[in-house]
């Protein structure tokens, strides 16, 4: 499950995007499940969730949701949104860990609760037949783990979140 | 018993020469170093094995009815099993990495510079300019381009400039590292290239392979065997309609043909030819030929950096090459070095399979270049 927290208009917003099959995802938004379907999705070039947005950031809203969410859904603007202050960031206290290019998960070496210290291993992830190990940028407590041994990861998803102690 | 029984009876032993003893000692140099060493073992073993097989005293192997012999005159003499190597090459090959950045394209044809400044070494030093150019070609660092420009310019240079090709490939994780670092500053190690991922289209994947054979074979077309196979592998690939075609070229119909070249090439270490000053001098040039390759990527990947205003990592510059893919891991080693979450490797697999495509263009430039038939 991917979690977006959006802000329109000054109002905070997650919208939980759960994927069911690989053309179908349940939308929770404010209460609501929909059941939706993926037409088509296409990369528009500023709205490519990358490793690029630093994971204080506010997440974008992914532009390939955009034409297939059904018309009840509040408007959802892929435009720019306004920095955060620092201090009213609901994520500032915990940041995900996201895959730096796909692959597939060849072992997990945390769990949840686990401390860790800058540097260590978190999980192994193969790429392009090279095992590559993926390290905490921080110190910090795993609040969760999002994937186990051999799941086949994208570029950006996010692998594990860690908080601080 | 009379003397002549005796005397066949030991023809072997009788035979044996210093340089056909020798030439054993290397056949079991490069099985040595393909089983313990794992260097490059799928062709460093058959290498070594056609050595000495070829080389064993009154040995009926290379002969002309003898099987290595046939196996030469089947594929290597004609050019047929590089090429067949090249369709399991581009049926393995995932182009992706390449097109989501297509100016990797530049890196990759910066690092073919090796080639030529090789070649006017070895001319400095004495070889004729068809064996100058078949000594460059090593700098392509590609086993199958190697074989083919140098049978096709000097085949009497084949068996040292195959073995030295494949040898120094197998070192590509020990030779690159050091030219890495000596050419970057920390700071530039440093850079992070964070990789964003493009969803590409069916129809990009398999426009590409049909694209590159039309373009180079107009451009270069003595280029047109090379990169034309490399392509059709990839073309199957990517269409998805053929995975036996797929599974086939790139699985057992690789693996036969690579036995029989191995087997082939060995077959022309036979101590006249392969005992001589020249091969030493190959085995010089050819280190140098990997080291100038990965400066001159690492070079022009600093001069992308500063008009890029220090976004690109010049690292990556030594995955400019063709030796897929190893050139990439030791890019991504050397950058995690520094920062552990630094990951070029993407990036690095752009350039590598550029330096794929861009040493087979090479090879046919020279080949061109030579006026080759």
């Amino acid at each position: 499950m991917r979690r977006y927290t959006i802000e329109v208009g000054g109002k905070v917003h997650t919208v939980d995007v759960q994927e069911t099959a690989a053309d179908r995802f349940q939308v929770h938004i404010g209460g609501r499940a929909l059941e939706v379907r993926l037409a088509a999705a296409r990369d528009v070039a500023e709205a490519v969730i990358s490793p690029e947005i630093a994971p204080q950031d506010p997440p974008q809203v992914p532009a390939g949701l955009r034409p297939v969410a059904p018309e009840s859904l509040p408007p959802l603007r892929p435009a720019p949104l306004p920095a955060l202050p620092p201090q009213g960031d609901p994520l500032e206290a915990s940041s995900e860990v996201r895959a730096p290019m796909p692959g597939t998960v060849v072992s997990v070496e945390v769990a949840a609760g686990d401390h860790v210290e800058h540097g260590q291993p978190l999980l192994k992830l193969d790429a392009m037949k090279m095992t590559n190990t993926i390290c905490a940028p921080r110190a910090g407590v795993v609040d969760e783990v999002h994937v186990a041994a051999g799941a086949s990861v994208r570029t950006g998803q996010p692998l594990v979140t860690l908080v601080e102690d | 018993m009379e003397h002549a029984t005796v005397d066949r009876l030991l023809a072997g032993v009788t035979a044996l020469s210093p340089g056909g003893l020798f030439m054993l000692l290397v056949g079991c140099l490069l099985i040595y170093l393909a089983v313990w060493r794992e260097f490059e073992p799928l062709l460093l073993l058959p290498i070594g094995a056609g050595c000495l097989l070829v080389n064993l005293p009154l040995s009926p192997m290379g002969e002309k009815e003898g099987m290595l012999r046939i196996l030469y005159e089947m594929g290597v003499g004609n050019e047929l099993f590089p090429l067949l190597i090249f369709i399991g090459i581009g049926a393995m090959t995932d182009f992706g990495p390449l097109l989501e950045n297509p100016r990797m394209v530049l890196v990759g044809a910066a690092g073919q510079f090796g080639i030529f400044g090789t070649l006017l070494l070895a001319l400095a030093l004495g070889f004729e300019l068809n064996e100058a150019a078949s000594i460059g070609i090593i700098g392509a660092i590609d086993g199958p381009t190697s074989i083919y420009v140098s049978n096709l310019l000097a085949p009497h240079l084949l068996g040292p400039i195959t073995v030295v090709a494949y040898s120094y490939m197998a070192l590509v994780p020990l030779i690159q590292p050091p030219i890495l670092r000596a050419l970057t500053t920390r700071k530039e190690r440093l850079v992070r290239m964070p990789y964003s991922q493009r969803t590409l289209s069916k129809r990009t994947r398999v426009a590409f392979p049909i694209a590159v054979t039309v373009v180079v074979g107009i451009l270069v077309p003595m280029a047109t065997p090379l990169v034309g196979t490399l392509m059709l592998g990839n073309l199957m690939r990517e269409s998805g309609v053929v995975e036996r075609l797929t599974g086939v070229a790139s699985g057992a119909l690789a693996n036969v043909v690579t036995l029989f070249l191995g087997l082939a090439v060995g077959s022309t270490m036979q101590a006249d030819a392969f005992l001589r000053i020249a091969t030493l001098k190959i085995l010089g040039l050819g280190i140098l030929a990997f080291a100038l390759d990965t400066a001159a990527g690492v070079l022009f990947a600093k001069f992308l950096n500063v008009i890029s205003g220090g976004h690109f990592n010049p690292l990556i510059g030594g995955a400019g090459i063709s030796a897929f893919p190893m050139a990439a891991r030791v890019v991504n080693k050397v950058g995690l070095e520094e920062d552990f979450e630094n990951f070029l490797l993407m990036h690095a697999m752009g350039a590598n399979t550029a330096g794929q495509i861009a040493s087979v263009v090479a090879g046919g430039v020279l080949l061109a270049l030579l006026g080759a038939q």
